[in-house]
């Protein structure tokens, strides 16, 4: 079931083709008002472009991604580890790690803004509940999976346990804690995007909103259009770096 | 060395024999020589429970004594919480979870109605995998919350709407994993089970289903999560139904100790649903360690 | 809970090669391990030039069945990995390791990384590792038992070369009778259920040992007198 890359780049770009087709041919038959076809969205979406508006609001989401970003990276990455290595530690906070999954943060939008405001602050939060959990349980994972043999092998020339975890474990679970960070940079992205939208409208949310009150559909649509491109740019770059960091896997 | 004697037995060197291994028991795994036995508060400091049990309850104290001294405009009290859980159903609060729940429901079964297929086609042929890929990676990249505002202009504020936007979250999970366990299959079984002139009924009852359901069910349990969050937003996002609820108890009159107790349940519902989904999972656990690896 | 020694009583010499042998489940790689301190005993005790062993020292060697080198250190950086602990500067590591990487017949590979050698070279690595920090005992945990059988022929005669140059005190472990014939002055033949030592057998062949060795009507017959021995202790065990 293996096939060439010229085929399934055919078949990406038919599939694509098809869609856009279609989008057209729905947007021009005028039966649904909110459904502008492509050739009017791409227009706006370069008009907007031009204005320049867009991409400050995409700086300022960006920056609460990063914010965000790293400050999960830190609590999450350094509690994986604790939990890896302390199974007293683990026991406590593995209830919350598996919950996190099934408990929709969602519930928690209206209460943070009465707690820790609706600025920065409380974005950063949202951003952190996204994406602390992806990331610590990639590094757990990581550390636990250290095979026993090369453990064995450094215990046998005294190693120190801080040279144990610097010079053994973490290169050994490094490739599983940087994809853990590569999944923690989408959740971070969409944490941002959502707060902007729900926290407080601002930045690329404030776009979206005030297009949606202006009844301006082609902005909207042109807005939402770019947004997901934005993100999906962010993931891609992030992809290429994690590939890039682990080349020597390949070597 | 050019020594010809055998030595029988155990052989004691009497000329200055540096190194001695004696009477070594190793039970594994192996302990120190003598060990005095573990106290009891030693023994239950080692239990899960009891771990949890001493953090989750301080946690639970700290919050009683914040909630206290702050009042309940900040922080309700634990017992006025499950008071307020109580004045939910006496007072029919909890009826507004009804359509959210129908609505949940009937977007999760439509997400799943068409995300299985998906996932089959996509799973055994490669044609499908390589059109639909694109859209698959698309919906995952995307921040869904954008969408809302897209999805309300096409469906308004109802139902449709609501229910597209749990089809729009739940959707992706089951399509890859579905995807994955028919792929599992036709990798490693197909060719078996044609060796054998198995008839294509019984291609899928009894090679497919069973080889692919736990990836299925897998994906179909993180679909539910996905779908509740999404229900949520959405709710959040226009304030209908619950999500309306829960912010309404945030404003004024703000009514925090209500707000806790309808958070509460959410959880609850969302956590069982979830545990109950992975039960299923674990009845139909992968008899390999293979299939476990291949699922998300 | 599952006994794994039982009953080991042995004394061993400096600079002599002595070599355990026994099935798999005899703990033979446990008390390996229980020697270096990698593990410790139940009961009993092993002392080493008069002081009991609780832990590692990196004047104990330890060489791996499964060679435990690390994959994104190159050949060099692997060697250096006990030295770094010895407390060898950055400076002296470097002269040091590629000496021994000649000892080791590894010339020419030092930026080699161990995803790129083969199991024969990646076990050169592990001895050259073990072999750095100079220590006076050297532990061998079935160091052939991953190659095939030309190579783990080629590395015993390079193990024994190494070996005579200095003698230190070497206790390897195989399962493999003829192994342990051709490379050993002693052989301590263990049984499995229960785990003990049933015999200490003198090696009779002379150093250096020659190739003729492992084709000889004499290995034949000791290895067969071991054969014996541990088919009867599994039988009569049941």
């Amino acid at each position: 079931m293996n096939r060439p890359l010229h085929v399934k780049m055919l078949r990406w770009a038919l599939s694509i083709g098809v869609f856009f087709l279609l989008w057209e041919i729905v947007g021009r038959s005028g039966k649904f008002i909110s459904i502008v076809p492509p050739t009017v969205v791409i227009p706006e979406l370069i008009e907007i472009l031009k204005e320049g508006d867009i991409l400050v609001a995409a700086r300022s989401t960006l920056a609460l991604a990063a914010t965000g970003f790293v400050i999960g990276a830190v609590i999450g990455i350094s509690t994986g580890a604790w939990m890896a290595a302390s199974p007293r530690v683990a026991a406590v906070l593995d209830p919350i790690v598996s919950a996190s999954f099934s408990v929709p943060f969602a519930i928690f939008i209206p209460v943070i803004s009465i707690y820790l405001g609706l600025e920065f602050t409380a974005k950063v939060v949202l951003v952190v509940l996204f994406n602390v959990f992806i990331i610590n349980i990639n590094t757990a994972t990581g550390i636990r999976e250290v095979p026993a043999g090369p453990k064995e092998m450094a215990r046998s020339v005294e190693t120190s346990r801080v040279d144990m975890y610097r010079k053994v474990i973490l290169p050994w679970a490094s490739p599983h804690i940087i994809t853990g960070l590569r999944l923690g940079v989408g959740r971070s992205v969409q944490g941002a995007i959502l707060a902007d939208l729900f926290l407080r409208a601002q930045a690329l949310g404030l776009f979206i909103v005030d297009a949606q009150g202006r009844f301006d559909i082609p902005r909207l649509l042109a807005a939402v259009f770019f947004v997901t491109i934005l993100a999906a740019g962010v993931m891609g770059i992030a992809r290429f770096i994690e590939w890039k960091i682990l080349a020597w896997k390949r070597a | 060395m050019a020594d010809t004697t055998h030595r029988e037995g155990l052989a004691t060197d009497a000329a200055g024999a540096p190194a001695v291994v004696d009477a070594a028991v190793a039970d594994a795994p192996p302990s120190a020589a003598s060990r005095p036995p573990p106290s009891r508060l030693k023994a239950l400091l080692e239990k899960k429970w009891f771990l949890r049990l001493v953090v989750y309850g301080g946690i639970l104290l700290v919050f009683q004594i914040i909630a206290m001294r702050q009042g309940p405009f900040f922080l309700p009290t634990i017992p006025d919480i499950l008071a307020a859980i109580v004045e939910l159903f006496a007072e029919g609060y909890i009826t507004v979870m009804g359509p959210t729940l129908q609505q949940l429901v009937v977007g999760f079964f439509l997400a799943m109605a068409i995300a299985i297929p998906l996932g089959v086609l996509m799973g055994r042929y490669g044609f499908w995998e390589d059109v639909l890929a694109p859209w698959v990676n698309t919906i995952y990249v995307t921040s869904k919350e954008s969408l809302l505002p897209i999805l309300i202009l096409i469906f308004g504020l109802g139902f449709g709407y609501r229910v597209m936007v749990v089809v729009l979250f739940a959707v992706f999970f089951p399509i890859i994993n579905t995807a994955a366990g028919i792929r599992y299959v036709e990798r490693e079984l197909r060719e078996t089970a044609e060796a054998f002139a198995t008839p294509p009924w019984r291609m899928v009852t009894r090679v497919y289903l069973p080889a692919a359901a736990p990836f299925i069910v897998a994906g179909v349990r993180m679909g539910l999560a996905m779908a509740i969050k999404g229900m949520v937003i959405a709710e959040i996002w226009v304030y209908i139904g619950t999500g309306e609820l829960l912010t309404a108890f945030t404003l004024s009159p703000r009514r925090l100790d209500l707000y806790y107790a309808l958070a509460t349940v959410i959880i609850v519902v969302a956590v069982t649903a979830n545990a109950l989904l992975k039960l299923a999972e674990q009845r139909l656990r992968p008899y390999s360690k293979l299939q476990r690896q291949e699922a998300v | 809970m599952l006994r794994v020694l039982n009953d080991v009583n042995i004394t061993l010499e400096e600079r002599t090669f002595t070599c355990l042998v026994g099935p798999s489940g005899c703990g033979k790689s446990t008390l390996l391990r229980i020697i270096d301190g990698l593990m410790a005993p139940d009961t009993g005790e092993v002392r080493i030039g008069g002081e009991v062993v609780t832990s590692p020292s990196l004047d104990r060697g330890f060489v791996f069945q499964h060679f435990n080198l690390l994959p994104w250190r190159t050949v060099l950086g692997n060697i250096e990995f006990g030295l770094e602990n010895l407390g060898v500067k950055k400076g002296e590591r470097r002269p040091k390791a590629t000496e021994i990487l000649k000892l080791v017949d590894l010339e020419g590979f030092e930026s080699y990384y161990p995803g790129q050698l083969s199991g024969g070279m990646q076990q050169r690595v592990g001895l050259a590792r073990a072999l750095a920090v100079d220590p006076s005992l050297l532990l061998m945990d079935e160091p052939f038992g991953s190659v095939d059988d030309q190579t783990r022929m080629l590395l015993q005669e390079e193990l024994l070369n190494i070996w005579e140059r200095d003698q230190k005190t070497v206790v390897f472990v195989t399962h493999d009778i003829e192994e342990a014939l051709y490379l050993g002055d002693r052989v301590v033949v263990m049984r499995a259920r229960p785990s003990k030592v049933s015999r200490v057998i003198e090696v009779p062949f002379g150093r250096p040992r020659v190739d003729e060795v492992r084709g000889s009507p004499e290995l034949a017959r000791l290895k067969q007198e071991i054969w014996d021995e541990l088919k009867s202790g599994a039988t009569v065990e049941g």
